[in-house]
């Protein structure tokens, strides 16, 4: 079967086409459904689960769970709008590599799982007090102190963050300070 | 062995004070050899009995300590010469004049053991150095311990990260003083092009740095560079001082 034809097996009626990439969005009540659907369909490999903040919007965030088949041929991506404070329904059942997806998802984001075997921090100590990845971090970070554990300061950012060029040569792409560029 | 301690003043540029003269190897009348004041400079010559030499240092002691001093022409009379030699077995029988500070820091400089803390791609670098190509035995740095017991330079080679820093800070003071603390390349002197939430801005806001190397990783050759100067840094130190002093804790300046 082709990708388009179970999209339509699952019940999906739209799905967007973007530079030979394909993405399904559902409603989060569906997500987990569709999911379990897909991997039933072949979709054994899940490549990679991330979230998307937009702030601003309601409801504020979205996850995005790439999945794709054994052989590669077929790659679907599966999006669905979460909004704050709502828990969303763990993949760990249906792929194990889930797992550590999600406590990435959920220390960076704040996004919890709901069913998630050992949902803590993955990369950020366990009692660091926010969520980095979100917009309204600063890029510098924020001050934090746990006695014995670890503490966190805030990063000058005089001149910019260090950022490349995209789109430059090599030489002139290279990671500099945005004002020192 | 005889071991006397003299009064201490600051050293003229050109002649030998005998008030530096610190230690005497055998007895003060016929020393097998003496350690003097100029630093990293080793006298040595004819036998001190034949050539008196121990006399004039005897005297000058017995004078009361702390004036006399030997020129350098007396040094040509006395058939002396200076040289940067290390000891050898043609010194036995001979004189060396240093202090009891350059003996120290002569022994320590030339012998440190690095704790390699290996925490980004600078730590390829730093295996580099301590491999076949470079090797940093020729400085008497190779002896990479992984107890911070038994080291004596904490080279923090990568970025620190927050969460990593406390555990650097830990191992730093798990290692017994007199120590030292290289921070290689620009993430473990500032934070480097990491100005980020996660990145520690420098070692330096957690443990006292004595030397800094740039480079982005640094060349094997930059880290050896940092190690000399390190040793000169060494060879600078009031240790005799030092060992007296209780270790002075600073406060963390995070």
């Amino acid at each position: 079967m082709s990708l388009a034809e179970d999209i339509r097996a699952i019940g999906i009626q739209d799905s967007v086409e973007f530079r030979g990439e394909t993405t399904v969005t559902v409603g989060l009540s569906r997500l987990k459904q569709t999911l379990e659907k897909f991997a039933e369909l072949g979709y054994e490999l899940l490549l990679d689960i991330s979230s998307v903040d937009h702030m601003g919007e309601t409801p504020r965030f979205e996850m995005v769970y790439e999945l794709a088949t054994l052989d590669d041929s077929k790659h679907v991506r599966v999006k669905a709008r979460v909004a704050e404070d709502v828990e969303v329904p763990s993949a760990v059942s249906i792929w194990k590599t889930a797992n550590w997806h999600e406590r990435e998802v959920y220390d960076m984001m704040g996004i919890k799982f709901k069913g998630h075997p050992q949902m803590e921090r993955i990369l950020m100590w366990e009692g660091f007090p926010h969520f980095p990845l979100r917009k309204d971090f600063p890029l510098a970070g924020k001050e934090s102190e746990m006695p014995d554990v670890a503490f966190s300061g805030v990063a000058p950012l005089e001149g910019g963050p260090f950022v490349t060029s995209p789109g430059s040569t090599r030489e002139s792409g290279e990671p500099r300070a945005k004002g020192e560029s | 062995m005889e071991v006397r301690f003299l009064s201490r003043a600051p050293s003229p540029r050109n002649g030998f004070e005998l008030d530096n003269f610190e230690l005497f190897f055998g007895s003060v009348d016929a020393p097998r050899y003496c350690f003097n004041g100029r630093r990293g400079s080793i006298l040595f010559g004819g036998d001190c009995r034949k050539t008196g030499l121990c006399e004039k240092i005897h005297k000058v002691v017995e004078a009361g300590a702390g004036t006399g001093i030997l020129q350098p022409e007396a040094m040509v009379e006395e058939n002396l010469t200076v040289s940067h030699a290390a000891y050898d077995s043609k010194i036995e029988g001979n004189i060396i004049f240093t202090r009891v500070d350059a003996a120290i820091n002569w022994m320590r400089k030339n012998s440190l053991w690095p704790m390699p803390m290996g925490l980004a791609c600078c730590a390829i670098e730093l295996m580099a150095t301590a491999s076949s190509r470079f090797d940093i035995s020729r400085f008497g740095a190779e002896v990479m311990r992984f107890s911070p017991r038994q080291a004596d330079v904490m080279i923090v080679a990568g970025t620190v990260t927050y969460k990593m820093a406390l555990a650097v800070k830990r191992i730093w003071d798990q290692m017994p003083e007199p120590k030292w603390c290289i921070a290689m390349g620009a993430c473990a002197s500032s934070g480097g092009m990491y100005r980020s939430y996660a990145v520690l801005q420098g070692i330096d806001r957690l443990i006292p740095v004595d030397v800094y190397i740039s480079g982005c990783p640094p060349r094997p050759e930059a880290l050896i560079e940092g190690l000399l100067k390190l040793q000169d840094k060494i060879d600078e130190e009031e240790s005799l001082m030092a060992q007296k002093k209780d270790p002075v804790h600073q406060p963390i300046n995070a």
